[in-house]
């Protein structure tokens, strides 16, 4: 402590060197893989392919659950079917049947009806054919012609009027890869909002040890 | 890219003005940010240097103040009220009635992109002293509850700070202090060196920052 003093103050001036960290980074997100449309996918226990696989996450997120799906691609299995589902075409679980097809075509871009046992030798269930899929079996085709029919028909041999009242109009078309980026989405959203509850613990653990907390919100 | 800098942090004393204005010269020819306490009725001696000053008078703010070279941009900067005008008697350094502890900061751009939040701040003095008898425990239980707010306060106010922050202060501490331990809890890193006698008490605390050498000079 001999050196001269340079400074006049009785505190000797402190000159700290640093490197500035960068910011945390942010994730580079993963880049999103588009499956192959028209690949055949097992479903919720049934073949479908990926296109008609979208449409039904699109369905479950909007009506909240996760669908029973009763017949997927099945070629030549059921003869009640006629050849429908030869190709992409699915049969879901008659609940809740009207929001089911409410809402499989208005945002799935499905020709979708109930079918009621009255109407063939069939237990009551929901038939949907996934409009604008290249891979649809001839039959299938059929029925989407009706569906788009003007007016709108019932898609079965008879060809009567669709006595369902909502139908969208103009069909909106399936946006497939805006379908699948957004499980993308809902991934990210996730892990955002775990991350979001690591930070509340954080802040929360960081209060607990205060000397003298602040005032309390009213209650 | 990473950008390193070098920043001094001095308490300015109470020395005649021509030698006072001598010290800041020399330090801010040195260093792109000086950090100043004990500096209330400097502003002539700040403004002789011909370098950018941050300082405000009245409410006890003038006491720290921050010199900048004047080529480093200064994007915002204001002050954060930590502490009040409060009493703590006779015992111990500086006066019965400690004026209120502001935090002076600055969020300035370093070059290369980079910014840095430089920070100012004057802690209570006589918080590690030993005091015997009952007006003296009185006066140091008095200040270091002081020091302990003080601490919080800057405890949350980095909170509200994003990226690398560089506080600068006359801790009247040494590092070891318990009542400082908030500091390393919020992430800080404390540079320091024998700066008041022996005493390392004039600190430099960083924040999302790599220390690199500290040295008294």
């Amino acid at each position: 402590m001999n050196a001269k003093k340079k400074y006049s103050s009785d505190h000797r001036p402190v000159a700290a060197t640093y490197t500035l960290l960068e910011e945390a980074p942010v994730p580079t997100p993963t880049p999103i893989v588009i499956p192959d449309r028209w690949a055949r996918v097992k479903f919720r226990g049934v073949t479908v392919d990926n296109d008609l696989k979208y449409r039904l996450l699109v369905m479950e997120r909007k009506l909240g659950y996760r669908l029973t799906l009763v017949q997927g691609i099945n070629p030549g299995g059921v003869s009640a079917s006629a050849g429908t589902h030869d190709g992409p075409a699915v049969d879901l679980a008659e609940w809740d049947w009207e929001n089911k097809v409410r809402v499989g075509r208005e945002f799935a871009a499905l020709a979708i009806w109930h079918r009621t046992p009255a109407e063939g030798p069939w237990k009551g269930h929901n038939h949907a054919v996934p409009i604008g899929n290249i891979n649809l079996s001839p039959a299938a085709r059929a029925q989407v012609a009706d569906y788009l029919h003007d007016p709108p028909r019932n898609g079965l041999a008879n060809h009567a009027p669709d006595t369902f009242p909502w139908h969208p109009d103009p069909v909106v078309p399936f946006d497939y890869e805006g379908a699948v980026r957004d499980l993308y989405r809902l991934k990210r959203i996730k892990g955002l909002q775990a991350r979001i509850k690591g930070l509340r613990d954080r802040i929360s653990a960081i209060r607990a040890r205060m000397a003298y907390t602040g005032k309390k919100a009213a209650s | 890219m990473s950008t390193t800098v070098t920043t001094c942090t001095y308490n300015a004393g109470n020395a005649g003005s021509e030698k006072v204005t001598a010290d800041l010269r020399s330090l801010i020819g040195l260093f792109i940010i000086v950090c100043l306490q004990e500096v209330a009725d400097r502003a002539r001696e700040l403004a002789a240097t011909g370098a950018r000053v941050l300082q405000l008078d009245g409410k006890d703010r003038g006491h720290v103040a921050m010199l900048l070279q004047n080529s480093v941009q200064v994007l915002s900067w204001g002050y954060e009220q930590c502490t009040r005008r409060s009493f703590v008697g006779a015992w111990g350094a500086g006066p019965r009635v400690i004026a209120a502890k502001w935090i002076l900061w600055a969020l300035v751009d370093v070059g290369d992109g980079a910014t840095l939040t430089a920070a100012d701040t004057h802690m209570v003095p006589s918080v590690q002293r030993k005091a015997t008898g009952p007006i003296a425990r009185l006066g140091l239980r008095r200040r270091r509850a002081l020091y302990r707010k003080h601490v919080a306060a800057i405890v949350s106010w980095a909170a509200t700070v994003s990226g690398p922050i560089a506080l600068h202060m006359d801790a009247n501490a040494t590092e070891d202090f318990p009542l400082l331990a908030p500091l390393l809890e919020a992430g800080f890193v404390c540079m320091t060196a024998p700066s008041h006698g022996d005493r390392a008490i004039d600190q430099v605390w960083v924040r999302d920052a790599r220390p690199e050498e500290v040295r008294a000079l």
